[in-house]
């Protein structure tokens, strides 16, 4: 009897499977990554007939090289990586829109420094320390952008890596003199009192509305499974769509897919979920990348976005 | 002593690059992730002539300067645990415990304690080049041959002559080999402290090459670090072949070995 419903069970296991197709997503446990959570949990994937396997990774670049070595088909990228990686010829596109930011009240990186610093304006930084989470990414260029306002180059400026969760620590200790960083940290930093804001909206000189993060994957992936891109996407929209409209369901959420308490994730700012990627999401984060050398030359917004997963 | 060029290691290299260079070539890894050989060579003309490469590893090689300070404080250390019992039996099992971490390792405490400046960055060096410098010279100075200290004390020499004319010398094969061990150790923790929480140094512009795509940067790099830490050993074995030159022809005269 047992051995007919293990039978039973392989064989139904193995028919869902067939039709079932698994597309292995590299993603960050964080607060911007709610799509994928509400995806997931919400069966938006499974109506789509997809299996979503999907590995927690600690940053964007190591998601791009795995993407681009096969051992994932997508995964999450800031857009200013993503921009950078097709200056240099890699060919990824953006599969599904992610996280966006948009003035006034959907800004969720900040410019942080020691509640008693001398710091008073961006001229300030000249010569001093600045944390950033990974060199060369949307917050470095955020930083140079910044900077330049107030006339400073980058160059005058030392930028050090580190890690998120470890920079109110190394700003109140006195080992950076500042820090650009995101919720729930800045939230987490206000409520302990021991920081103050610089620039409550750091990634502001790329637009009043920009993509932070996107879900991307190689061009040759996405010829070969369109079906999979295209449901993906869908239920990427679908998600967005749950979170706009039901903001307290989704915060509680978070709580079960990132070390986030629930008071906490009910008082942070999170990014916006739109359904669409325009090219002036991108453009300014391009156009600002090339201005200060990250890129060798500004190129239009079209070329990272894939107008065949888009509504 | 010396003999000719090594061909066969030579030839060997080369198949080694004519390999990597077809590979890469016929695309048989992810061609974005594993670049020709021919341009990453093109990157590393570059970053050379541009004084990118060059200003990095001066960096670079100013923090392991800290290797050479370690050098400074161990080798007397060194010498007197290995004459004193007493000194060894007091710091000899904090020294164990110690030597036992991975130097890399103290990168992380380094960088809590002493924040994200070149403090860390020195001491990370300090603490890696020090145990091997240590250990070394102690057991140089143990494997001092009983002859030479005995004629010594047969002459009724004066302590620092005893130091400078007959230790020092005798247990300079052991300091040596101590370097050997420490300087390339120093010079790889300098990079990897500059990795975590570094702001410059060739560390620091690998992590940065490999943050933005830039992937035949990256291998130009790392061929610059594997160029610079052969040279730091072909350096050192220079420097000790010249300063031992007594020591294998009294090898070869005692026809015994005293390492």
């Amino acid at each position: 009897m047992l051995k007919y419903l293990v039978a039973s069970l392989v064989l139904l296991c193995s028919i869902t499977s067939a039709r079932a197709e698994t597309i292995r997503i590299g993603y960050i446990p964080i607060a911007d990554c709610l799509q994928l959570y509400v995806a997931e949990e919400l069966g938006y994937f499974k109506a789509q007939g997809l299996v979503v396997d999907k590995t927690p990774l600690n940053g964007g670049s190591l998601i791009a090289m795995a993407v681009e070595g096969g051992e994932l088909d997508a995964g999450w990228s800031n857009t200013a990586s993503l921009a950078i990686a097709a200056d240099r010829g890699f060919d990824f596109a953006i599969l599904s829109p992610g996280a966006f930011e948009q003035a006034p009240d959907r800004r969720e990186h900040s410019l942080l420094v020691a509640k008693n610093s001398p710091i008073r304006t961006l001229a300030d930084l000249k010569g001093k320390t600045v944390g950033i989470n990974a060199l060369g990414n949307i917050n470095e260029i955020a930083v140079a952008a910044l900077a330049a306002q107030s006339g400073l180059s980058v160059k005058q400026l030392r930028l050090v890596e580190i890690p998120f969760p470890q920079m109110e620590a190394a700003l109140t200790s006195g080992h950076v003199d500042a820090v650009l960083t995101l919720e729930p940290f800045v939230t987490i930093a206000r409520n302990r009192g021991a920081t103050r804001v610089l620039e409550p909206a750091a990634l502001k000189p790329f637009g009043t509305r920009m993509l932070i993060a996107a879900w991307f994957a190689k061009r040759s992936w996405l010829d070969k499974h369109k079906t999979a891109a295209a449901g993906f996407a869908l239920a990427m929209r679908k998600a967005s769509a749950y979170i706009e409209k039901n903001p307290a369901q989704a915060r509680e959420l978070l709580t079960r897919h990132t070390k986030l308490t629930l008071d906490l994730a009910q008082q942070i700012t999170l990014p916006l979920f739109a359904q669409k990627v325009e090219d002036s999401d991108v453009q300014g984060l391009i156009d600002q990348a090339a201005r200060f050398g990250y890129i060798k030359k500004a190129f239009p917004a079209q070329r990272l976005n894939l107008p065949a997963t888009q509504p | 002593m010396r003999r000719g060029p090594d061909w066969q290691g030579l030839v060997f290299c080369l198949c080694v690059a004519l390999a990597w260079e077809v590979a890469a070539r016929q695309e048989l890894l992810p061609p974005r992730l594993f670049p020709a050989l021919t341009s990453v060579l093109a990157q590393l003309a570059e970053g050379t002539a541009s004084g990118a490469f060059p200003r990095a590893l001066a960096k670079t090689l100013a923090c392991m300067g800290a290797g050479l300070l370690a050098a400074a404080c161990m080798i007397p250390l060194g010498i007197w645990a290995g004459r004193s019992e007493q000194v060894w039996r007091t710091i000899g099992p904090s020294v164990e415990f110690l030597r036992s971490l991975p130097p890399a390792l103290m990168a992380l405490p380094a960088m809590l304690l002493l924040g994200i400046g070149d403090a860390p960055k020195i001491f990370a060096v300090f603490f890696a080049a020090s145990f091997p410098i240590l250990l070394c010279t102690m057991d140089g100075v143990r494997a001092i041959p009983p002859l030479f200290l005995d004629t010594a004390r047969t002459l009724q020499v004066k302590p620092s002559v005893l130091l400078f004319e007959v230790i020092l010398p005798a247990a300079a094969p052991g300091v040596f080999s101590g370097l050997k061990t420490a300087l390339p150790m120093a010079f790889i923790v300098a990079m990897v402290s500059e990795m975590i929480g570094g702001a410059d140094g060739i560390g620091h512009l690998l992590l940065r090459s490999q943050r933005s795509f830039d992937i035949p940067q990256m291998y130009a790099i790392i061929l610059v670090v594997a160029l610079t830490g052969g040279g730091i050993a072909q350096g050192l074995y220079l420097i000790e072949s010249f300063s031992l030159r007594w020591y294998s022809g009294w090898k070869r005269v005692c026809g015994q070995r005293c390492d």
